[in-house]
């Protein structure tokens, strides 16, 4: 064990921290100690340390005000390396391990000399809506050079990681009963009842151990201390089948009883406590049939000039440092209050020998007698001096002087953490409901799944909270459990109503993370910025990283009497999920990187990788773009060599990534006839038919072709791409319009592994793969299909073309598939086969004309794409209606034209624009149409060409466009127009 | 949130793709409907968006693959049932029947 370092402010007895396991640790590079047990904030005011961050705006020095989430100014950065910097914690929620070190945030230069600071002293300069007002003022000239390099420099909390995070994260679904938001002792009470009715329950606590307050504050519970207790409702809850989950925030609330929630599991262990492989945090997505907020409450403090000075806390802070961890924030306490509570802590702090003086704000408050502690009755603390820490307070009212202090506690009233009830609209108004008797918001009324539970109502007794932890309980279906006598209890009641004390201006701080002043609201309203949402825009107030936990209720008090309203009338914000700050990458989970969505592998995709392939994606698919053989100078060259070896001889390429539909039943050529433009019901057996659907909208949808393999039986395939919406778009057609047609369908895109052979020996080729098969070009011919054998599995042999020449595709099981086109490459040998890839596709379907994706980008009509001849005008379709839509019909629509570069090597870049004029403007209003595809390359007009949409697209054929791409410095390209169909265009090949 | 199927039961809302309000049947197959027809108008174009009860498609796509209809209440998130779409345009007519009879 490390020898122990002095702790100044901690006592020697007393908090839940384990004084047998010192820690030690860093901040700003100087070492600490503090115990297992401690948060970082606990462990460095043990150390007298008081000075913690610098505020956002003003850079102020700023010290600890919470003890828990709600803390706005304590964000710390842990640094774990470059990948693993992690800023923005709360330092009251961080918890110590041995070589944890600590940074803190938002200064140049040391802490305590902070160079921004001098934003403080021009504070007047920067008041609320200096963002929007800039914008007026010197226009925005004056904005880029002078007001956004500063702000930029200034702004922004912390400094993000640089490079990708190193740890995992899971996602988990998580199922109850009811979850119990909150295990403080009035979400345990009510788990307890519902898991002894035999409810699965979990309970999810943002500390690190059940129990809350009721741990440390002193009261008795059946005369056990309030640990013991509460270990002994823990045990009996998991002995019942209850989960307790600490370190978990319920961040959000969602519809129909779901839950998000995030479960840290690793940040407060060393590095080697971490178990290896395991998740940093976990993503619970709790779904619950009931829910039990028990989310305590938020003490506020009041508006008072230095009231955000280091060393100025929560009455409850300054008590919870005191029992939770043996630490004494101060040796001469000034406690204001404006209700009896304070009277609890100051007993507190007396009893641990601090010298405490109350200055409570009611005239009229009760007589109590504390040994040691002294009350001044009817005075509010006016202003707090001490930059670096509270030295003197002077206080104002019925009487006025000046304390000496080390440390300020204000008691300002309890807000109800109603976040998480407004989160959902589920079957009840959001808002939280204003209680003007508690003078605190409280949430509204919930339904039948919902219960809340202790001071989330707005109880303030611990035995008023138990009550209401019973009768949550009992309206959720719990059993009734007997409730333990509480003794020792803290004395509680309603506050005064006291938001700003008289005289608080423009450093009485309400949003201290985000410096929104007591000034700023008062002008906010001045401004007529009346709605509470404006005043939240125009101040920025609540609208930091913590939501203005501490501080939205008090701004909105004042908005109210600013412009003489009741707060109820003012209301709320909106509070949104995540109820404190989450990291993203919690949420993303394993889908990340190469994990972000899965990938899809032809059958044959190791065979492509063995043999020089380079693969592009196409959807989630791995496609071969071209297969590099020596001598290969580049992709187009492969292309190239690829494309001349098909036309020339025979060329395979892998189609198995084509969509497939098997579809089956005596409606299935009527259900054909309704999706296609063209007719079905004329199409033989052992014929396949090129169709295309359009959306119901009359716009190109997909092409692609359907064979009938039986009387009702038929097999359809899509583009690649269009793959899930063919499908989805059938099933909707099936099922929404015509549910009456007998007819099934399935996808079997993945049961079924399919080639293409082409080029002039394809046939010959084909022949010897199936010797038993006529494929002659009587026996099979155009569009002919035959289902046959291949070594004893089911074989289907199509003669279709997309690359133009003489082709067919035989697809056969995927099973099998990868041994089928070995076959296909030894049969084919004797012809030089060649294996091509999508880049050489690309240059024959181009040359042929054929459209895809590219052109059939939901823009076109079937016109457009020279198409309109396959309507049928016998039927009705998917989009027939809308296709007569009389833009249609606009002879000025731009339809597809082929474009030839004018002269070899000579480029066309995809997406350029074209133009009948090389000498401009180059603009929308001289655009004759778009490019949509470029080869590169054509082998067969040894230049590049493209396919492109352009307005009277005929009247252009054989004259010179331009195409211009104003992406590349508006380089202009001249082109040739000429039919898109290039190569063979009487098809004399394809039926050959 | 989740979603009633009424083929696979209560499943979480990440099963579901959305489509739109279910507001107006396609069109009967005819033969000489124009663009310009209400019934096609109401059928692709016109939604009412209404603060209330709601019917909605949504597509089981990574369940069983069904269209059904969701009948939400957007005041109140209230899910109160699905119909199978297969069927819900079938119910929409009989209750239309069933009306005009009283
Ligand atoms: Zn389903």
């Amino acid at each position: 064990m490390s020898a122990r370092l002095p702790q100044p402010n901690r006592l020697d007895h007393g908090g839940i921290i384990n004084r047998d396991r010192p820690v030690t640790f860093t901040f700003d590079r100087r070492v600490y100690q503090g115990f297992e047990g401690d948060s970082l904030a606990s462990a460095l005011l043990a150390n007298g340390v008081k000075l913690f961050g610098r505020s956002f705006k003003y850079h102020r020095p700023r010290g600890i005000l919470g003890a828990g989430p709600e803390e706005p100014n304590a964000l710390v950065e842990v640094d774990r390396g470059p990948a693993d910097r992690d800023p923005n914690h709360r330092a009251t929620m961080l918890e110590i391990y041995e070589g944890l070190e600590t940074f803190s945030q938002n200064h140049i230069g040391p802490l305590n000399m902070d160079l921004m600071e001098v934003n403080d002293l021009f504070s007047r300069f920067l008041p609320a809506g200096f963002y929007y007002k800039t914008f007026f003022f010197g226009g925005l000239q004056a904005w880029y050079r002078l007001y956004e390099p500063i702000i930029r420099r200034a702004a922004g909390l912390g400094r993000p990681p640089l490079a990708a995070d190193p740890h995992h994260y899971d996602k988990i679904y998580t199922h109850a009963d009811t979850l119990v938001v909150g295990g403080g002792i009035a979400g345990l009470t009510t788990a307890l009842s519902l898991a002894k009715a035999g409810q699965s329950v979990v309970v999810c606590e943002e500390r690190d151990r059940m129990g809350g307050s009721a741990l440390w504050q002193g009261e008795t519970f059946n005369g056990e201390t309030g640990a013991a207790y509460i270990a002994h409702m823990c045990r009996e809850i998991e002995a019942a089948g209850g989960r307790l989950l600490p370190r978990t925030t319920v961040f959000g609330v969602y519809d129909a009883g779901t839950f998000g929630a995030v479960e840290r599991c690793h940040d407060h262990l060393t590095k080697a406590d971490r178990a290896p492989h395991t998740a940093r945090m976990k993503y619970h997505r709790i779904q619950a049939k009931a829910v039990v907020y028990a989310t305590g409450a938020i003490e506020r403090s009041v508006g008072f000039n230095g009231n955000d000075r280091p060393g100025v806390m929560l009455a409850s802070a300054g008590h919870t440092f005191l029992g939770k961890y043996g630490v004494r924030v101060g040796e001469r306490v000034s406690l204001f209050t404006t209700h009896d509570g304070g009277y609890g802590t100051a007993a507190a702090f007396s009893a641990a020998g601090a010298e405490v003086t109350v200055l409570d704000a009611r005239t009229d408050a009760a007589d109590v007698s504390i040994d040691g502690v002294r009350v001044i009755k009817g005075v509010y603390a006016g202003q707090a001096h001490g930059r670096m820490g509270v030295r003197r307070v002077d206080y104002d009212g019925a009487s006025s002087g000046s304390l000496d202090a080390d440390a300020l506690l204000v008691a300002g009233g309890w807000n109800p953490a109603v976040h998480l009830t407004s989160h959902t609209t589920d079957r009840r108004q959001s808002k939280p409901v204003y209680d003007a008797e508690l003078l605190a918001f409280v949430p509204p009324e919930l339904v039948d799944q919902e219960a809340a539970a202790g001071s989330v109502t707005g109880a303030m007794s611990t035995a008023d909270c138990l009550a209401t932890a019973q009768a949550a309980g009992k309206k959720l279906g719990g059993k009734k459990i007997e409730l333990p006598t509480v003794d020792q209890a803290l004395p509680v009641s309603k506050p005064m109503e006291m938001w700003a004390v008289p005289g608080a201006g423009d450093a009485a701080f309400l949003d201290m993370q985000n410096d929104a002043t007591v000034k700023d609201v008062k002008l906010a309203a001045q401004e007529g910025f009346k709605s509470v949402e404006h005043m939240k825009r125009y101040t920025t107030l609540g609208m930091a990283t913590d939501q203005g936990k501490t501080a939205n209720v008090t701004g909105l008090a004042l908005l109210a009497a600013a412009t003489g309203r009741d707060i109820a009338q003012v209301g709320t914000t909106t509070f949104r999920p995540p109820y404190t700050p989450i990291p993203i990458g919690v949420l993303a989970g394993h889908h990340r990187q190469r994990d972000y969505a899965p990938f899809r592998y032809s059958p044959v995709h190791a065979w492509a990788e063995d043999n020089g392939a380079t693969f592009m994606e196409a959807g989630l698919w791995m496609r071969p773009a071209y297969y590099t053989a020596p001598g290969d100078k580049d992709w187009l060259d492969s292309a190239v060599r690829e494309t001349r070896a098909t036309r020339g001889s025979l060329g395979i390429t892998d189609v198995s990534t084509l969509g497939k539909i098997d579809i089956q039943g005596p409606d299935a050529a009527e259900f054909l006839n309704r999706l296609y433009t063209n007719g079905w019901k004329t199409l033989p057996v052992g014929k396949a038919r090129y169709g295309l659907m359009l959306r119901e909208d009359g716009l190109v949808f997909d092409d692609g072709t359907t064979s009938r393999l039986g009387e009702n039986h038929y097999y359809m395939t899509t583009t690649t791409a269009h793959a899930a919406a063919v499908m989805t778009h059938m099933e909707f057609m099936h099922q929404s319009a015509w549910p009456d047609l007998a007819v099934a369908f399935a996808s079997v895109t993945d049961q079924w592994g399919a080639l293409a052979l082409a080029g002039p020996n394809a046939r010959a080729c084909l022949a010897k793969l199936f010797p038993e098969v006529d494929v002659s070009n009587d026996g099979l011919p155009f569009m002919g299909v035959i289902e046959t054998q291949w070594q004893g599995y089911t074989a289907r042999l199509f003669r279709i073309s997309f690359s133009g020449e003489l082709a067919y595709e035989v697809a056969v099981p995927a099973d099998i598939f990868d041994a089928f086109w070995q076959a296909a490459l030894q049969a084919g040998a004797e012809w030089k086969i060649t294996p091509y890839g999508l880049e050489a596709l690309n240059i024959m379907r181009i040359e042929k004309g054929h459209v895809t994706g590219a052109e059939l980008d939901g823009r076109v009509s079937m016109d457009d794409v020279g198409l309109g001849k396959m309507v049928s005008s016998k039927k009705d379709f998917v989009g027939r209606a809308m296709s007569e839509r009389e833009a249609f019909s606009d002879p000025d629509r731009a339809k597809m034209v082929g474009l030839v570069a004018a002269k070899p090597g000579d480029k066309i870049i995809g997406g350029g624009i074209v133009f009948d004029s090389a000498e401009g403007p180059f603009d929308y209003t001289t655009m004759l149409g778009y490019v949509t595809s470029v080869a590169q390359y054509s082998p067969l007009k040894d230049r590049a060409i493209a396919l492109a949409f352009i307005k009277n697209a005929a009247d252009w054929h054989g004259k010179t466009l331009y195409v211009v791409s104003h992406v590349h410095g508006k380089s202009i390209m001249e082109v040739r127009a000429e039919s898109p169909h290039f190569y063979d265009p009487n098809n004399e090949k394809v039926m050959a | 949130m989740l979603i009633f199927c009424p083929h696979c039961g209560m499943r979480p809302s990440e099963e579901f793709t959305p489509k739109g309000l279910a507001e107006a049947p396609r069109p009967a197959l005819g033969g000489d409907d124009r663009p310009e027809d209400d019934a096609w108008q109401d059928y692709l174009h016109t939604r009412t968006n209404k603060a209330g009860q709601t019917n909605e498609y949504f597509h089981h796509s990574l369940g069983c693959r069904r269209w059904i209809v969701v009948h939400r209440n957007t005041l109140t998130h209230e899910v109160t049932g699905s119909t199978m779409a297969s069927e819900f345009w079938q119910n929409q007519q009989q209750a239309q029947d069933w009306e005009a009879g009283q």
